[in-house]
């Protein structure tokens, strides 16, 4: 089996398992992996995220592409099937033994203690992908202009996205 | 919970539905209205049960939430359909428009326009961050929200090793009161 099949494969199933709180939680990690392997640069990374957030379904089905940017169409399959099967394993299994475990305080106690870690987590994400998505005066009027948006009349995150990308291109075609 | 059965294909093809036309943070409210209040397939407590499970365990919440209640209407092949059927759509997009861009490559408009995007999609995050971390940035735990932040977004420590720290102190500062 190729080499870098295989460590995709062993990368993203234990990404999988260390997703607290949501996929996003994983940005900073996952961004982290991909540049040292030399599987993107840190745009592809922040701009194959950014798709995720075109796309329809869950944004982190965008690990497809970092697959695909690691080994072609295998490399994909591969992460996509790495990334999506440990947790979802755990998930079926864990869901049948809950209600026994739903009354102990300690299950409360790990909710509220591992909240914080993933809004940490989040933070750290929004500066790995912000580092090199935001590098210009386009860009960081972009940003702004999105984020008061999005605090103020919280439109559909898909709509913004496009929107900011259809003002960039249209700002390239008057900028030539 | 009693199991309900409904027919593989019926299955696969509501969670197809929404796996194309529910986009990022919306995906979960989606779910609700489909499932609970269109189709009568799970109920309110249902829903709530499996967002609390969703949450707590490693994943995607709605990835999580499609494998709970794939298992709930149809066993555990309902399970693996469900959580296929929601991934699919997207990640087919995904594929074309990454096909795309890679025989567009050096367009400067697609550079630009990908720009842009990226630029708001970080917004939606921050914003995301904010709405669900309110309560713990507004609270003493905020010590630990910036703990993880800086260990992980600035020193740029592998996330296991900061898992493995950080978790105990933090679960251990959550424990259950002592009751008498």
């Amino acid at each position: 089996m190729n080499s870098t099949l295989t460590h995709l494969a062993m990368v993203f199933g234990g990404l999988s398992l260390l997703a607290i709180g949501g996929g996003s939680s994983l940005l900073p990690e996952m961004q982290s992996v991909c540049v040292a392997n030399g599987w993107t640069t840190p745009e592809q990374f922040s701009e194959t995220y950014s798709l995720g957030q075109v796309a329809p379904g869950p944004p982190m089905t965008m690990v497809v592409l970092l697959g695909y940017h690691a080994a072609g169409w295998m490399g994909a399959l591969v992460v996509l099937l790495a990334f999506f099967t440990p947790a979802c394993a755990l998930t079926w299994g864990a869901a049948r033994l809950w209600d026994r475990f739903a009354d102990s305080p300690w299950r409360q106690a790990l909710e509220d203690g591992l909240a914080p870690i993933s809004i940490g987590l989040l933070l750290s994400g929004v500066f790995a992908v912000g580092q090199a998505a935001i590098k210009d005066s386009l860009t960081v009027t972009l940003a702004l202009v999105a984020l008061v948006l999005a605090l103020w009349k919280n439109p559909s995150p898909a709509l913004l996205v496009l929107g900011s990308g259809l003002i960039a291109f249209l700002g390239s075609l008057l900028g030539t | 919970m009693g199991l309900m059965k409904v027919p593989l294909w019926r299955l696969a093809l509501v969670f197809a539905q929404m796996g194309a036309s529910g986009f990022g943070t919306s995906m979960l409210p989606y779910y609700r209205s489909r499932l609970v209040e269109e189709l009568g397939w799970v109920s309110e407590d249902e829903f709530l049960r499996a967002l609390k499970i969703g949450q707590a365990l490693p994943g995607l919440n709605a990835t999580n939430m499609s494998v709970i209640f794939g298992d709930k209407l149809a066993g555990p092949v309902g399970a693996f359909v469900a959580t296929v059927a929601v991934l699919l759509p997207g990640a087919l997009s995904l594929c074309a428009m990454g096909a795309f861009y890679l025989t567009h490559q050096n367009d400067p408009g697609l550079d630009r326009a990908l720009d842009g995007v990226a630029a708001a999609a970080c917004a939606v995050l921050l914003t995301t961050t904010w709405r669900l971390g309110k309560k713990q940035l507004m609270s003493p735990q905020v010590v630990m929200v910036a703990s993880t932040a800086i260990a992980v977004g600035y020193f740029r420590v592998s996330l296991p090793l900061a898992l493995l720290v950080l978790v105990p102190i933090s679960v251990w500062s959550c424990r259950p009161k002592e009751r008498k």
